[in-house]
């Protein structure tokens, strides 16, 4: 009876389009597609055509008033060949049909409508080679440095090789499933939480496709991984405030380090102006130096030529001419010392300031005069106080 | 006529159910096993369409494939007595179908099962060699070379062969758990502590660099002016003892007046002074000299 049930109890998972329709003879293959609609119904009219004959046929056998050796011929023609109709099939424009004669491989077919010997003596499992099918997966695991981190990983993958695919591993997607998720366990293990976090996402997910597509090879399971994501990579919530103000230390990090520069970016600009103001300001001095000096110079040179044609009265002129200027300009205080010798005099010089204060607002032309006190005996002096107004009319 | 062909269509069904109860197929992914009575009269099957006698001979098939086999949640103790949950699948395959037979009855969970002791004692010895992290990071290569030397005397006894062994997880136990998040609560807030203070030193380093280049670049600033003015002093100075020079008593003299001129006289001030000077020589006397 081995080969009533090509299905078995070890057959392809529901995964696999496995053909356990064909097995009924009577039934109907879901796989077909509508270019075979014509074919269906006439496959049906057929199987009733059968069903009926069949019945008859076994009436037959009490009655015998129905059919003939040439109605059991017929019959018999018919059923095989219904029998021959339903090793028709198709496959899809991205799926290969993996088709085993008495359970060996016959041949792999493409896309289109195909026959093949009807079971059981063929068997067919169709894959499709080109839909990407995806899955993800979310764990806590240890890293190198025994923290732990919370891996987002989700895995693309296609069966490449429909061969390898149905004879080499019993259950190739749950496979798929167990080396990734042992693969991306093993990088993670090999990394540490900084670089998990930081760095390393990218390279993390390339070493993983690497691992798991490696280790696939190795057990032959004819899939191909498309990618690997690493969706979500973050520490457990236990530990995600800490990590929030380690992040945010990063930040102030670089927050200081930009208020430092803007320090810096201000004062140093500042500074070289300053700098240069400071330069120009001595080349001015010097300019400025240098020009009085030729100045002052030529005055007293064109003075001197002068002052050498006539000395004594030049010397003279100039002399009074000053004098004039400064007591012109200035309170007066004359006193005749060779009278009063070594005599105590009292001058009041906080009242004569004071004084000219108020004779500014007064503008009197008064002259005050003092009195030298009683106890001198000598001719009194004169002390006059000019307000400096009243110079200008002297 | 009835007849006739009734009995061709009997001849055809008790043909069909001979043939099926005389041959059997082996598949691409199968091993066969024929019994005849009990005992192995073959096993090596290619795939493809096979004969036996009926009622005497027996098949039984096992799969060929790579099969898989979980344990989730072993306990394990590692060199410095942690406890870690690990779990881990194998990969296996029947390769020798006879000894299979005979030493596990073909059943898959029996024969399963003694690989899945020898490897889990093979996972036991090696983690109780290595520490924590030494599990956690090791090669998968070092892990299953040591596992298939161990397995490799009792995976011929099965008929069997061990192709991996991976872990899928590693877990520390709940309580352990705990003191790891507390460990890295503490990892970042050192982080953090860090990272700020690393802040201020980068902060205060560029402000005092800043600083001592203000400082520099005005004290470099100062003496390039100082120089300067030195310059204008001294053209200055040499202009000016070139031209005095050549009278010296009469520039002692001009600028004598000069400086009374400018510091004497000034608005406010109160001069006392005594009448006998040069300038009041004829405020005196008008016949003087």
């Amino acid at each position: 009876m081995a080969w009533n049930e090509p299905g078995g109890p070890n057959s392809p998972d529901g995964n696999r389009n496995s053909d356990r329709g064909d097995r009924n003879p009577w039934g109907k293959r879901p796989q077909q597609g509508p270019p075979d609609l014509d074919e269906m119904v006439r496959n049906f009219k057929r199987k009733l055509g059968a069903a009926f004959g069949g019945g008859g046929g076994g009436s037959d056998k009490r009655d015998g008033d129905f059919g003939s050796g040439a109605g059991a011929g017929m019959v018999l023609g018919l059923l095989a060949g219904v029998w021959l109709l339903t090793g028709f099939y198709t496959v899809g424009q991205a799926e290969r049909a993996v088709i085993l004669r008495f359970g060996k491989y016959y041949e792999t077919t493409q896309a289109g409508l195909k026959w093949r010997m009807p079971w059981p003596i063929d068997t067919k499992t169709v894959v499709n080679i080109e839909r990407i099918d995806s899955f993800s997966d979310q764990t806590r695991m240890l890293t190198a440095d025994e923290n732990m981190v919370d891996i987002n990983l989700a895995v693309q993958f296609r069966r490449n090789d429909p061969k390898l695919y149905v004879f080499n591993v019993r259950d190739p997607d749950a496979t798929l499933k167990e080396v990734s998720e042992s693969a991306i366990r093993e990088i993670i293990g090999r990394s540490t939480l900084g670089q998990v976090l930081e760095s390393g996402r990218q390279e993390i997910a390339a070493r993983t496709k690497d691992l798991i597509q490696r280790t696939l090879n190795l057990y032959e399971v004819g899939i191909e991984v498309t990618s690997v994501n690493l969706q979500g990579v973050s520490v457990p919530e236990q530990v995600a405030p800490a990590q929030q103000d380690a992040i945010k230390a990063g930040k102030d990090k670089e927050r200081f380090a930009l208020e430092a520069q803007t320090y810096a970016n201000d004062i140093l600009p500042k500074a070289r102006g300053a700098a240069a103001r400071e330069v120009q300001d001595a080349q001015a001095y010097r300019s400025r130096k240098i020009a009085d000096s030729k100045g002052e110079t030529e005055r007293f040179t064109k003075l001197l030529s002068e002052y050498e044609r006539a000395p004594g009265v030049t010397r003279e002129r100039l002399y009074l001419e000053t004098v004039q200027n400064v007591l012109a300009n200035s309170k007066k205080v004359i006193i005749d010392t060779k009278a009063g010798n070594n005599n105590m005099l009292y001058i009041p010089i906080d009242k004569l300031m004071e004084q000219n204060r108020n004779v500014v607002r007064e503008q009197s032309r008064d002259t005050v005069t003092v009195t030298r006190p009683p106890t001198t005996t000598s001719a009194t002096p004169e002390v006059t106080v000019e307000d400096r107004r009243t110079r200008g009319s002297r | 006529m009835a007849q006739r062909s009734l009995l061709i269509l009997m001849l055809v069904v008790i043909g069909g159910v001979l043939l099926s109860m005389s041959s059997f197929t082996v598949r691409e992914y199968d091993y066969a096993v024929k019994l005849r009575f009990r005992e192995i009269v073959g096993s090596d099957y290619k795939p493809g369409l096979h004969f036996k006698i009926p009622l005497v001979d027996d098949v039984r098939k096992f799969d060929r494939r790579v099969l898989t086999r979980n344990y989730p949640a072993e306990q394990f103790l590692t060199s410095e007595g942690k406890i870690l949950r690990i779990d881990f699948y194998m990969k296996w395959q029947i390769e020798n179908v006879d000894r299979y037979f005979q030493a596990s009855t073909g059943d898959e969970e029996v024969a399963a099962g003694r690989l899945g002791e020898i490897v889990k004692d093979g996972i036991k010895g090696v983690i109780a060699r290595r520490t924590l992290q030494q599990v956690v990071s090791a090669e998968r290569t070092e892990f299953i070379n040591d596992l298939v030397k161990i397995a490799a005397n009792n995976t011929a006894q099965l008929g069997v062969k061990l192709i991996d062994v991976r872990v899928k997880r590693i877990d520390l136990p709940d309580e352990v758990g705990e003191s790891v998040y507390n460990r890295m609560r503490q990892d970042f807030a050192r982080q953090a502590a860090q990272l700020r203070a690393e802040g201020s030193e980068n902060s205060e380093r560029l402000k005092s660099e800043a600083d001592r280049q203000r400082t520099e670049i005005l004290a470099e600033a100062y003496r390039q002016s100082e120089i300067i003015r030195g310059e204008g002093d001294a053209q200055a100075a040499e202009t000016y003892a070139k031209a005095y020079s050549r009278n010296p008593e009469f520039y002692a003299f001009f600028r004598s007046l000069q400086a009374y001129r400018e510091s004497l006289g000034r608005e406010g001030d109160v001069l006392v002074i005594s009448p006998d000077s040069e300038f009041f020589k004829y405020l005196n006397r008008p016949t003087a000299r």
